[in-house]
């Protein structure tokens, strides 16, 4: 029976977060992506004790830009987006100290001032607000030249990142 | 290098699109006969029956079109232009690029996102649309004749980028001389498209350095390339390799805010169309 594929693998489910979305899962057969970060910013977060994970793709750092859109779409911009994203997961029993969390994304443009710099603008959002909530970054791959698609299974914690010539793993556990 | 001996000596040029700078001239003048722009798209039967298919899609209403004319009828004749374009474009822009990294169709992808976001700013600006989208569509045509011309090695151009963190067009003018702005506007030229569409191509990583009548499409381009990226659109290895500076949003006019929202926007108009386009595989 070598080879033979996982009941866990057979029940694979895929779910596909897009720019300004999010997903939370108690479900360890979930596999979760998102597809070509540019300056955007994604955050995968896992409890693996409670096998509780997910991941968030923000857009942009602040919601006082467009207020109204904050509240029909919050996972666009990082305040709100987090907010909602934490509240998920710990409405899956996810616990914020063992919550473990990885960042990507957030390329920015190779010359320019900080004004089209939205990338670094998104990760110091999002870093700011993770150590606010006092929680644990364990990795990240952020800033740079390149695009990023990330994918990651709950159960195992891994989270693939994959770039243009190269694909990058980080588990957290 | 020069772009002339690129443009003598590389084995396999993109087709020709012979029929859009002549729409793209009907379009602007007010005073030209309907009939004879159906009459350019007629003379090409393939382009034809694919401007119907994808006139048929749902992104243009989804009830049935049999001619040209009620294509012309329901939509109008920009965007059967846009149809043109799209089929065009995709049969010039669909390969892969192995050395930058980008797979079949993205180039493809990347290029019609910039169309749409050009006819987005164009709007709020209030140019021409037309063209604006033209220029999105068609920029990175000379990335495509570079890939194919056996002397030019962007591995080695991606080199420079990577390690010296050079933008791609001082990358690629350091190691040949020529840029693949040059090589696109140079051959649009030779296919008889006019200053508004090959101006702003060439100084597309330069756009203050274009002359004063088509500095501002220049911009526009700069700009949309920068958003397009943003929004993770510019797939490949040279996503990011380019300049953009705050002299190109003071030449359009545009402050941080709207700088922001205008990112909200174009993300929006850019879902819209992929979800019209990805109900039914058209073309």
């Amino acid at each position: 029976m070598g080879g033979a594929p996982t009941i866990g693998s057979i029940f694979a489910e895929r779910v596909v977060v897009g720019v300004g979305d999010m997903a939370v899962s108690n479900n360890a057969n979930v596999v979760i992506s998102t597809y070509a970060l540019g300056s955007c910013v994604g955050i995968v977060a896992l409890d693996s004790a409670a096998k509780v994970g997910g991941m968030l793709h923000i857009m942009l750092p602040d919601s006082t830009l467009t207020p109204e859109k904050a509240q029909r779409q919050p996972a666009m911009f990082a305040d709100t987006g987090l907010r909602a994203f934490l509240k998920g997961l710990y409405g899956l029993n996810a616990n914020p100290r063992r919550l473990k969390i990885f960042l990507a994304g957030g390329a920015n443009v190779l010359s320019g001032s900080d004004f089209f710099k939205i990338g670094e603008r998104n990760i110091i959002a999002v870093k700011k607000i993770l150590q606010r909530e006092r929680l644990n970054i364990m990795g990240e791959d952020l800033a740079g030249l390149n695009n990023r698609t990330l994918h990651f299974k709950i159960n195992t914690g891994v989270v693939d990142i994959k770039l243009p010539s190269e694909t990058k793993r980080f588990t957290l556990v | 290098m020069n772009v002339q001996t690129v443009l003598e000596k590389v084995e396999k040029l993109p087709p020709a699109p012979a029929v859009l700078p002549m729409l793209l001239r009907l379009l602007s003048d007010t005073d030209s006969d309907p009939g004879e722009i159906v009459g350019y798209i007629k003379v090409d039967p393939s382009l034809m029956a694919q401007v119907l298919k994808l006139a048929n899609s749902a992104y243009f209403g989804g009830s049935h079109v049999y001619d040209l004319d009620d294509a012309v009828g329901r939509i109008g004749y920009r965007e059967v232009y846009k149809l043109v374009a799209m089929v065009c474009g995709r049969e010039m822009l669909g390969d892969k690029l192995p050395d930058l990294c980008i797979e079949e169709g993205q180039l493809w992808e990347y290029s019609l996102a910039t169309g749409y976001v050009m006819e987005l700013l164009a709007g709020h600006i209030g140019t021409d649309i037309s063209a604006a989208y033209t220029v999105g569509i068609l920029h990175s045509l000379g990335k495509v004749v570079l890939s194919t011309y056996r002397e030019f090695d962007y591995t080695r151009v991606m080199d420079l980028v990577e390690n010296r963190h050079l933008p791609l067009a001082q990358a690629e003018r350091a190691i040949y001389g020529v840029t693949n702005a040059q090589v696109a506007s140079t051959l649009l030229r030779k296919w008889k498209f006019d200053d508004e569409v090959t101006v702003p191509i060439e100084y597309q990583s330069n756009p203050m350095g274009a002359n004063e009548e088509f500095r501002k499409m220049a911009c526009m381009l700069n700009l949309s390339i920068w958003t397009v990226s943003s929004l993770g659109h510019n797939h490949g290895k040279d996503s990011w390799a380019f300049e953009v500076s705050e002299s190109t949003v003071e030449a359009i006019g545009i402050d941080d805010v709207r700088l922001q929202k205008f990112i909200i926007e174009a993300h929006e108009k850019l879902e819209e169309i992929k979800d019209l386009l990805d109900q039914k595989q058209p073309v």
